[in-house]
């Protein structure tokens, strides 16, 4: 069975290649015959992907260890739930997902009506395409999910217990879904470049792709930084650790790209510059992988012969892609000047422009951080790694700055900003800000980077209601319609704009989180005797004592009882954990107690064992981390306004 | 049974591939059309853009001089855009999509005039009017599309009267 699984996948990539050289040669030479049949090519990829999933979903359910990849990452006691997730718990069923994923979304794009960008549709395929037979390579050379063992074994490993979560079943598909998306403005792009339509078309073309994968990417991030927090035995909910630095690279790029492309549609501008912001994200995603598959940053891995392979493909890849888009940039020059120059320095254009160096510089800060091991360990035979210290203070200003352009940008208009209009939309904004600043201080608030951050963000919220009241104000005069009518309305009339709006508040409650976490977390450790307590940052955390219980897949577990106290008054209870699991060993289970003040997150560490009186705890105080999590769900609520489909007849872009 | 299902489904990838080759070929579809389409998408985009610059301006997030500029920008790309329009090649889309355009032009100016009044609308009203103009008479019974000199609708057989002016 898992010779079909093979076959299947070695078919996809004849077909996968038979369709991107048809679709390239068949747009050249105006073939429509030979475009329906690559067309039906890249159908059938989809559909050959599907039949390997399938299998591999067979495999699982199933249990056919005799597949090295099923006897990996799943056991007979796993539930089905968790058998399914095994399809990505592992790298090559991750990479076979991603591969099927980008086969569907394929098939979307040329399945889908569209009147704008039609005639980019072939080249854009052609090149997904190639991409789809890379991965299909991948799969077939250095990363086989259906290499079977000479033998049957009886029973699998089963998954890392903190996989078997709600985020298992939701933060790697979600991932991968954006990473696959991400090719599709790639290919638009390159298809813009190879057939020279460098105007608005393939913009309109990809403006929903590249806002769903920007938009998914970030949910994924936010999901993950969850399931860290509330999953891992560490307290925190990011660590800039390489993998999630490579999720953040491409989601910046795709940030910047989504705040330049304004500038293309509005003012032709920036044109070279969104080719290769989608190119540059593109890239990331790729180099993801690479990343993630490597070990790239984390330590020095065993180098298997595989990983050696998967390595020079990725970068061969890569390289190709690169050199590509720079000889097609070279040969469009002439159709990629701008159409308009840039009036003043203070203008919305010159926020824009300066937005997007930031974003760029967090994401160049962030990827050198990320391989300065690797790259130092190449040239000076001794790793130099960087911590989430180092992450931290370069990043916090560069974001910080980041979201006070997103105020400065809402507040000035298009082209030239005139003096009265500066100071009559900067006053209200500076002064609350302000005013907050001092109020922080007086209350007795020293930290700068908090007296910088809170006020900041202030300002922005502030320009953002300024400006939807400003809006309100106007369309109730024009339309007679009361404020609770027309706010609403206001947003729904230019979903695009509004929906972003929302998504900057997202983004300024999210960072009030961050800022609140991480400036005044505080922490303690200690063993504590029955009946005792800790003090934390005003919580009395009181240990009653241990119980001891056993699981049919737990050999045994220890629970601690915790009660939380403030200012003398009861004010919750929590059971942190600590269990072993026979196939995978001792596990540890954080138990939270989150308000929108702060959080009160306890882990068991050990305890005394001769009389089981005594146990010690790790506490940690968190404030405004519930923030977080909500900043999020505004943030995906935006995102899906933005993406909301608008009447074909008026839509904006 | 591997090979079996082997050779399935490399047959049919096979006859999926060729097929197109061994199929009788339709007709093109007319370019005009999708250019025709994708100009009024263009037209759409422009217009929506001029919207948000009025909004803006109401607001007093423009000035009024700026406004003025991009304004006259935005429009002169749209009235090139219309240009573009009138100058393709005549063709007769069939008569429900027409209709089923002017309706859409309608809506369109219906919520123009709720929002503000402004120039583009007669421009609209210009490119609705050259529409009707360029594509005949409907039936008032059917809506199916006349020939300028048929007295009866072939369709329902409701007698034609003579065309107002729209």
């Amino acid at each position: 069975m898992a010779d079909i699984g093979y076959v299947a996948l070695l078919l996809g990539l004849i077909a996968a290649a038979y369709a991107a050289a048809a679709f390239a040669f068949g747009a050249w030479k105006m073939q429509p015959t030979l475009l329906e049949s690559a067309r039906n090519s890249l159908l059938a990829v989809c559909g050959l992907i599907t039949v390997a999933v399938g299998i591999m979903l067979y495999a699982l359910l199933t249990h056919q260890f005799q597949i090295e990849y099923v006897a990996q990452y799943s056991s007979t006691d796993m539930p089905l739930v968790y058998l399914i997730t095994s399809l990505w718990a592992g790298s090559e069923g991750s990479l076979l997902f991603w591969a099927w994923l980008l086969s569907v979304f394929a098939a979307i794009v040329v399945l889908t009506p569209r009147t704008i960008g039609k005639e980019l549709v072939p080249a854009a395929a052609s090149v997904i395409m190639l991409t789809q037979g890379f991965l299909l390579i991948l799969l077939l050379s250095a990363s086989n999910p259906f290499t079977t063992l000479t033998y049957t074994p009886l029973e699998g490993n089963s998954i890392n217990p903190l996989l078997e979560n709600i985020g298992m079943v939701l933060h790697p598909p979600i991932h991968f879904i954006s990473y696959a998306a991400f090719t599709i403005p790639f290919a638009f792009a390159i298809a813009a470049l190879i057939k020279g339509k460098l105007g608005d078309e393939w913009l309109i073309a990809i403006r929903r792709w590249a806002l769903f994968a920007w938009l998914v990417l970030g949910v994924s991030l936010i999901i993950g930084a969850w399931w860290a927090y509330v999953e891992l035995d560490w307290g925190g909910y990011w660590g800039w650790d390489p993998v999630e630095n490579a999720g953040l690279m491409p989601w910046l790029v795709i940030t910047a790209f989504l705040h330049s492309v304004k500038m293309q549609r509005r003012r032709g501008m920036f044109k070279v510059w969104n080719l290769l912001l989608i190119v540059l994200a593109f890239s990331l995603t790729v180099f993801g992988t690479f990343i993630n598959r490597t070990g790239i940053g984390q330590h020095s891995f065993p180098e298997s012969p595989e990983t050696i392979l998967i390595s020079n493909l990725v970068l061969s890849f890569l390289a190709i892609v690169l050199v590509a888009t720079i000889v097609l940039v070279f040969f469009r020059r002439h159709q990629l000047r701008s159409e308009t120059e840039m009036d003043s320095l203070i203008s919305r254009e010159s926020t824009f422009l300066l937005n997007n160096l930031l974003l760029l510089g967090a994401t160049l800060v962030i990827f050198v951080g990320t391989m300065l091991p690797t790259i130092s360990e190449r040239l000076m035979g001794s790793a130099i790694s960087v911590g989430p210290a180092f992450f931290n203070s370069v990043n916090a200003p560069l974001f910080l700055a980041t979201i006070l352009l997103a105020g400065v940008c809402t507040v000035i208009g298009w082209r030239k900003a005139s003096n009265s209009n500066l100071i009559r939309s900067f006053l209200r904004p500076l002064i609350a800000a302000a005013v907050l600043g001092v109020l922080l201080f007086a209350l007795g608030m020293r930290e700068v980077p908090a007296l910088v951050a809170f006020p900041l963000l202030l300002f922005v919220l502030f320009t953002i209601f300024a400006e939807w009241f400003r809006g309100t104000q106007s369309r109730s005069r024009i339309k007679n319609e009361n404020y609770l009518i027309a706010f609403p309305r206001l947003i729904w009339s230019n979903k695009p704009r509004y929906g972003g709006y929302i998504v900057h508040l997202g983004i300024l409650i999210l960072a009030m989180g961050v800022a609140g976490s991480s400036v005044y977390d505080s922490e303690a450790t200690a063993n504590i005797a029955q009946g005792e307590s800790l003090t934390v940052s005003g919580y009395d955390i009181q240990f009653n004592g241990l119980t001891f219980s056993s699981a049919p897949d737990r050999e045994w577990i220890v629970t601690a009882d915790v009660t939380i106290y403030k200012d003398g008054k009861e004010v919750g209870n929590l059971t942190p954990q600590k269990w072993l699991e026979p196939t995978y060993g001792v596990v540890t289970e954080s138990s939270i107690r989150s308000t929108l003040l702060d959080d009160v997150w306890v882990t068991l560490q050990s305890w005394d064992e001769t009389d089981n009186a005594a146990a010690t705890l790790r506490v940690l105080v968190n404030p405004l981390v519930l923030w977080i999590w909500i900043g999020g769900v505004v943030v995906l609520l935006g995102g899906l306004i933005a993406l909301w489909p608008e009447r074909r007849a008026l839509a904006a872009g | 049974m591997t090979i079996v299902a082997a050779i399935l489904i490399t047959a049919a990838t096979f006859v999926a591939v060729t097929f197109p080759f061994f199929r009788h070929r339709r007709a093109p579809a007319p370019p005009n059309r999708s250019s025709l389409q994708e100009l009024h998408l263009r037209r759409d985009h422009t217009y929506a853009l001029l919207k948000e610059l009025e909004s803006d301006y109401q607001s007093g997030t423009l000035s009024k001089e700026e406004y003025k500029k991009l304004e006259a920008q935005y429009k002169s790309k749209a009235v090139t855009i219309l240009q573009e329009i009138d100058g393709l090649p005549e063709e007769r889309p069939p008569a429900k999509d027409i209709q089923d355009d002017i309706e859409k032009r309608i809506q369109k100016i219906r919520q123009k005039k709720r929002l503000v009044a402004t120039g583009h609308q007669d421009e609209i009203e210009k490119a609705v009017g050259a529409i009707r103009q360029k594509n005949g008479r409907f039936c008032h019974q059917c809506g199916a599309e006349q020939t300028p000199d048929s007295r009866f609708c072939p369709e329902c057989g409701a007698r034609l009267t003579v065309r107002r002016k729209p």
